[in-house]
Formats: structure tokens, C-alpha cells, sequence
């Protein structure tokens, strides 16, 4: 099960998000601004306190209630997908959605980078997948 | 050029330093202009190559103009200018030595060969308009042109497919079929990208439409 | 399967253990982990001294239990519990007493949750809590946690895990 979808640009700025469930609390947009903002500095640094050299930042945060997937691009955005402990691998999904983005919003000259994504064709697109996903799992 | 299906990779025409390359291992490709005109696989563009400049299309006629319509006029321009030179092209490719006089013919020459050439399918209906003798409609549920763009609320005029108006606008003239034609949304749920084509037809064409019905 | 290093924070968010099974420790040749204040001046394989390495880490689980115990549901549930990233795993323990124990292994171990349970509830409590010598050593500036016993049976803990190399 997918519960949200959250979208950081590379200077930490949320620049989507959307819920699908009712699994999480419910927050404002500013609480979710400064969540985005918290996540992308502790990412940084979980790539520095690693044990052994050359890691990523973080990938997969487990909790009790929760999964958090993390896929960053190589441009730096982050693409955060909250999902239910038991979802399998929603990293497939993380990169489905980076097509997504990559089609919709990209590709669409109404868009300027880095700003907010206020973009029906990818919302609907989205909510597409997230069904699908939803429905398979 | 021709939009095959979705993120088709394509052979682009390579830099100077990647062809020296190339050339070692499999040979150099002909540029462009010494290829052979008639039509194969390899002359696909990336879809998504052709996305982006699109989008620098659309953001150059927004920088230049005052308004939608103006926009519309713009794109449309453009278009313009690729059906004047494509239907120059298909004529030598498709049908040589033959000219069309009869309007259906025409119509269904840009609904299935321009289209296929352009957009590598054909369109979904060519309609005749209901209201008035001189309206045809072609429509397109999702044109490739326009597949990943979400017009804002705020500019919901306007219809990005002006510029495949543009394009039929200049292959009727070029066949000697001259109309006005505009580009409209007809987004439905199911085809949410949905774009008309409609032609209006110069009096002159319809007269001479008449004159070959047998008396 | 590797464990790297286990670190454990009291609640005033200071570093009170530092042990690495991975780290070269260069100052002892008995492969005895070293104390947390010997080593602090060492540094790993984050090029940083072990003492900033330590706030680094604190500062991450800190934000990150914050960051969860926000977004969960229901309030008051256990929340974080580890994440990865490409070359390790940190897990994550809090006791209600405000403890943090902090894990390090490979990307692909499986939930050290109940190891580092067990480390709290039955070296840490029998070996630190219930020294009586406790508060001498806490008035001495010396965290009762650095006592040969308990990091023996650490060590003697560790090696036993499924995970250990």
C-alpha cells in the first residue's frame, strides 16, 4: 500500500507531495516544508557517517508503521514514497515515478524547474500508477 | 521526420568527436543531407528529443506574443512551415507523379500518409462538420505533439495543437485545397488530450468540387 | 554479514560507548575495542574525529525520530527502527529511560532489534546499572560504562550474533 508521495528538489525544497491513504498523520504544508527540509539535510549526512567509504545517502528508513523510499536522481531530486512496513519493493515504483516525471513534467513548457509542480497530466498520471500499485499489492 | 512509439531511442546524428569514433567500428552514417530521401526506419527523432524542443517552442511564442490567440498564430506559423516543406517530401515518397483533385481524397491523403509520416499513425476520425457544408474535422485522441503537456488553468484557450493546425493549413494549400483551419481541445475523461482539426474550406474549392460531380 | 560498530548515547545526547569490530584500532594490539575516550581522537573511515562522527550520528537518528514519530498515526508507538543506504545499515534502539543504542552493519543484515534489546536489558543493566560501584565512577568523570566487565560481555554478546564476522 502507498501512502504518499513526496518530491524534494535539490536544494531541499518540497516541490510535491500528495497523500493517498488515510495511513498517515495528517500534517500541514508547512510542517511537510520543514519535513522535506529535515530529510534532505539528514540524507546528506547519512552518506558521511557511513562505516565504510562511498556510500549513498539513505535508501530505506524502516518504522513500525511505515516504510520510507528514498531514490535520488543523479540531478540531485529526491523522490520520497511512503508506504505501508509490508510493501515489497516500491523502489520499482520510486523509478516509475521518476519516468513520470520526467515525461510530465520535464517535458511540459509550462514548468519551471525546481519550482512547485501544479501539473494535472501528472497528477492523474500518478494517482494512475498508484492505483495499479495499490490494487496489486 | 516521424515520432515512433514512446522513448524510442534514436540514432542521433553524432559530434564530430563521437563519430570519429563511431566511424572505427561500424562505419561512418551519411549526414543528413546525403541520405536517401526515401523513407526507412532510421529517419525516426526521439520523441522525447522532440519534446523538449517543443517546449522551447512554446516558451519562445509565449516570450514573443501578446496574447493566446497571438500564441495560437505563432505556433501555428511554425507548423506552417513544416507541412509547406513535409508535404514536398511525401509527394516525392508517396505518390509520385500523381496529383489529387478531389477534396475526400486529399483529406484522407493527410489523415492516413501525413499523419503516419509525422506522427507514425494515423489519425483517429476525419468527420465532416454537421453545421455547414464547408467544415471537415480530423481528430487526434492523443497527438504526440502535445502528450506531455498540461496547459495551466489560467491559459485554458489555448490549444498547443495549433501547430498541427499549422501544418494541415499549409499541406491543403500546398495541394491547392486552401482553408482556414484551427486547432481546438475536445478532451474527453477517456482521452483527456483529445484535439480537433478544423478545416474550413475556401469557396473557390467547393465550387470546384461541384463542377466534377456528374451532372 | 558485518556488524561495524555499536554506538550508545545517553539522554544528555553524549556518547558514552563506542565500539568497532571493523575499524583498525591501531593504539591496542589485543583487538579489544578501545574506550570511547581513547578513541575519540581516532578517525574512520568518515575522515572525522570519532567525537564529531558521534554528534553526526546522534544529530540523524535525533532528527529522524522526530521526522517519524511525526508522520506516524497513531502517537507513541516505537517509530524508528533502522534505515540503509547503499554500503551500511544503522538500527536503532531507544529505551523509555532515554538510552540510544545505535547499530552499524551491512546493507543487508536483518533487524538487529532484538540484539540491541538484548544488549540494554542484559549487559547494560546487570553490568552498568547494577554496578554498585556506579556512582563512585560517576563522581570520578569516568562514564560507569567504561568497566572491563561489560565491555566483555559485549564483545563475548557480539560474537555470538548470527550477523558477526
Amino acid at each position: 500500500m502507498l501512502h504518499a508521495l513526496l518530491i524534494i528538489n535539490k536544494a531541499g525544497g518540497l516541490i510535491y507531495n500528495r497523500d493517498f491513504t488515510d495511513g498517515l498523520a495528517k500534517l500541514t504544508s508547512n510542517e511537510y516544508l520543514v519535513m522535506a527540509g529535515t530529510f534532505h539535510g539528514v540524507h546528506a549526512i547519512t552518506s558521511r557517517i557511513s562505516p565504510v567509504p562511498g556510500s549513498s545517502g539513505m535508501e530505506l528508513l524502516e518504522t513500525d508503521t511505515f516504510k520510507i523510499f528514498c531514490f535520488q536522481t543523479l540531478t540531485g531530486v529526491k523522490f520520497l514514497l511512503i508506504t505501508d512496513p509490508s510493501q515489497p519493493n516500491a523502489d520499482v515504483t520510486t523509478r516509475k515515478v521518476y519516468e513520470l516525471y520526467a515525461d510530465f513534467v520535464m517535458k511540459n513548457p509550462f514548468y519551471n524547474p525546481e519550482m512547485p509542480i501544479r501539473i494535472d497530466l501528472f497528477d492523474s498520471n500518478v494517482q494512475k500508477l498508484v492505483r495499479q500499485t495499490n490494487a496489486a499489492g | 521526420m516521424s515520432f515512433p512509439a514512446y522513448h524510442a531511442t534514436v540514432p542521433v546524428q553524432s559530434s564530430p568527436l563521437q563519430s570519429v569514433s563511431r566511424a572505427s567500428s561500424h562505419g561512418r552514417r551519411p549526414p543528413i543531407l546525403e541520405r536517401n530521401l526515401v523513407k526507412g526506419r532510421s529517419n525516426e527523432v526521439s520523441l522525447s528529443a522532440y519534446a523538449f524542443l517543443f517546449c522551447e517552442m512554446l516558451s519562445y511564442a509565449t516570450k514573443k506574443s501578446s496574447g493566446i490567440q497571438d500564441m495560437e498564430k505563432k505556433l501555428s506559423d511554425f507548423g506552417y512551415r513544416v507541412g509547406i516543406r513535409s508535404l514536398e517530401l511525401l509527394v516525392f515518397r508517396d505518390r509520385p507523379n500523381r496529383r489529387d483533385t478531389r477534396l475526400l481524397n486529399t483529406l484522407s491523403f493527410i489523415h492516413t500518409n501525413v499523419w503516419k509520416t509525422l506522427f507514425g499513425r494515423a489519425a483517429d476520425s476525419l468527420e465532416k462538420g454537421t453545421d455547414n457544408e464547408d467544415e471537415y474535422m480530423i481528430s487526434d485522441n492523443e497527438p504526440n505533439v502535445t502528450k506531455f503537456i498540461a496547459v495551466p488553468k489560467d491559459m485554458n484557450q489555448l490549444s498547443c495543437g495549433a501547430f498541427i493546425g499549422g501544418i494541415v493549413e499549409a499541406v491543403l494549400y500546398g495541394c491547392g485545397f486552401p482553408a482556414k483551419v484551427s486547432a481546438h481541445s475536445t478532451g474527453s475523461d477517456q482521452f483527456p488530450l483529445r484535439t480537433t482539426i478544423l478545416m474550413k474550406f475556401d469557396k473557390s474549392v467547393l465550387l470546384r468540387e461541384k463542377g466534377f460531380e456528374p451532372r | 554479514m558485518t556488524i561495524h560498530n555499536l554506538y550508545i548515547f545517553d539522554r544528555h545526547c553524549h556518547c558514552i560507548s563506542f565500539t568497532s569490530w571493523t575499524r583498525p584500532a591501531p593504539p591496542k594490539q589485543d583487538g579489544q575495542a578501545d574506550t570511547a575516550q581513547q578513541s575519540m581522537q581516532a578517525t574512520g573511515a568518515t575522515g572525522m574525529s570519532l567525537e564529531e562522527e558521534a554528534k553526526l550520528v546522534y544529530g540523524v537518528v535525533f532528527s529522524l525520530r522526530n521526522l517519524v514519530s511525526k508522520l506516524a498515526a497513531k502517537p507513541g508507538s516505537d517509530g524508528f527502527i533502522s534505515y540503509r543506504t547503499s554500503t551500511y545499515k544503522l538500527h536503532y534502539f531507544e529505551t523509555p529511560s532515554g538510552l540510544k543504542f545505535v547499530m552499524n552493519t551491512d546493507p543487508h543484515a536483518e533487524s538487529m532489534r532484538e540484539a540491541l534489546r538484548t544488549i540494554y536489558a542484559q549487559i547494560y543493566v546487570e553490568y552498568v546499572t547494577k554496578n554498585p560501584l556506579m556512582h563512585q565512577l560517576a563522581t570520578s568523570g569516568v562514564h560507569p560504562v567504561q568497566n572491563d566487565l561489560f565491555r566483555g560481555n559485549l564483545q563475548r554478546y557480539v560474537r555470538t550474533l548470527p550477523g558477526f564476522e
